[in-house]
């Protein structure tokens, strides 16, 4: 019997041994298969950033980065909604399962987003002539990257189970301002350089760029992949750590 | 034109760093925790 049969056997909301072991089983395939998808979808959207979108003439090669940093935005913020989806959940049912959806969410949102910081640093470079300047969304990025670090950090300074799970459920769902925010500043802050890929660019953004067909199926690919594959199974894989750790201290408590 | 090759490879790398330490991180922590239960359950069945 493997560690997931075993951890579905020991749950005491399982209505039999062999009803848990199916679910188990086919959660586990469906994970597996997600995986996979992922993985290959990673490759097939690096082709698409790296190999068959055309090269910008005026930015060269390094604007095919924005094919992992907007994606990476995107998959982050899918990851940090389904946080607040468990926030939301686990403050109606007090289900632990919702719980650990929150908490996969953040982490996994906390990694997305210091892509899309990061790989925003490099290109920023050779455009801006800066790794980093305090631009309106450059600020509120990091703001949302910090709120969400200091999610983590909450969580693990509370002692009580259930204040923690209460009180990081509250704070997530808050939280969650920051990204919208994130989102919405090149839109309403006239004086940010930050180019929008999508829509309108503000009127001072320098470093934006015109999109090519080829361009626009590289990043539509890409934001697909990053949400809908990558994302939800970095969270599901996140999700089973969290369910094997309630294990092992259920297991203590035991002994 | 300016060549910006390698800023997008360091760019590139940043995504693979990321991404990879974070998977095996998850990795590693669902091993030793599986290491851990199957400790604690050997544990609890001699006792």
């Amino acid at each position: 019997m493997n560690l997931t049969q075993r951890l579905h056997l020991s749950n005491p909301q399982s209505p039999t041994a062999e009803q848990s072991t199916m679910r188990a089983s086919r959660s586990a395939l469906i994970l597996r298969l997600l995986t996979w998808l992922a993985l290959g979808g990673f490759a097939v959207g690096a082709y698409f950033g790296l190999v068959y979108a055309g090269m910008d003439v005026t930015q060269g090669n390094i604007q095919r980065i924005f094919y992992f940093h907007v994606s990476a935005f995107s998959g982050g913020s899918v990851a940090l909604f389904l946080a607040v989806v468990g926030g939301i959940a686990y403050l109606r049912t007090r289900n632990l399962m919702w719980d650990r959806l929150a908490l996969a969410g953040v982490e996994v949102g906390l990694f997305l987003s210091l892509i899309t910081l990061i790989t925003g640093m490099v290109w920023a470079r050779p455009i801006w002539n800066t790794w980093w300047t305090w631009d309106p969304r450059l600020t509120s990025a990091a703001i949302m990257v910090l709120t969400y670090a200091a999610y983590l950090m909450l969580r693990g300074a509370i002692e009580s189970p259930d204040k923690r799970r209460s009180l990081a459920a509250v704070y997530g769902i808050m939280a969650f301002g920051t990204v919208i925010f994130t989102f919405i500043i090149i839109r309403i802050r006239p004086d940010t350089i930050h180019p929008a890929v999508i829509g309108a660019s503000p009127q001072n953004a320098e470093g934006g760029f015109g999109m090519t067909s080829s361009m626009k199926a590289a990043l539509g690919i890409n934001s697909f992949i990053w949400c809908c594959l990558i994302a939800p199974a970095l969270v599901w894989w996140r999700v089973r750590l969290e369910s094997v750790y309630e294990r092992a201290n259920q297991l203590r408590v035991e002994l | 034109m300016v060549n910006t090759d390698a800023y997008l490879a360091l760019g590139v790398a940043v995504v693979a760093l990321i991404m990879g330490g974070y998977s095996l991180s998850v990795l590693l922590r669902f091993r030793q925790a599986g290491k851990l239960i199957q400790t604690l359950e050997t544990l609890k069945n001699e006792g």
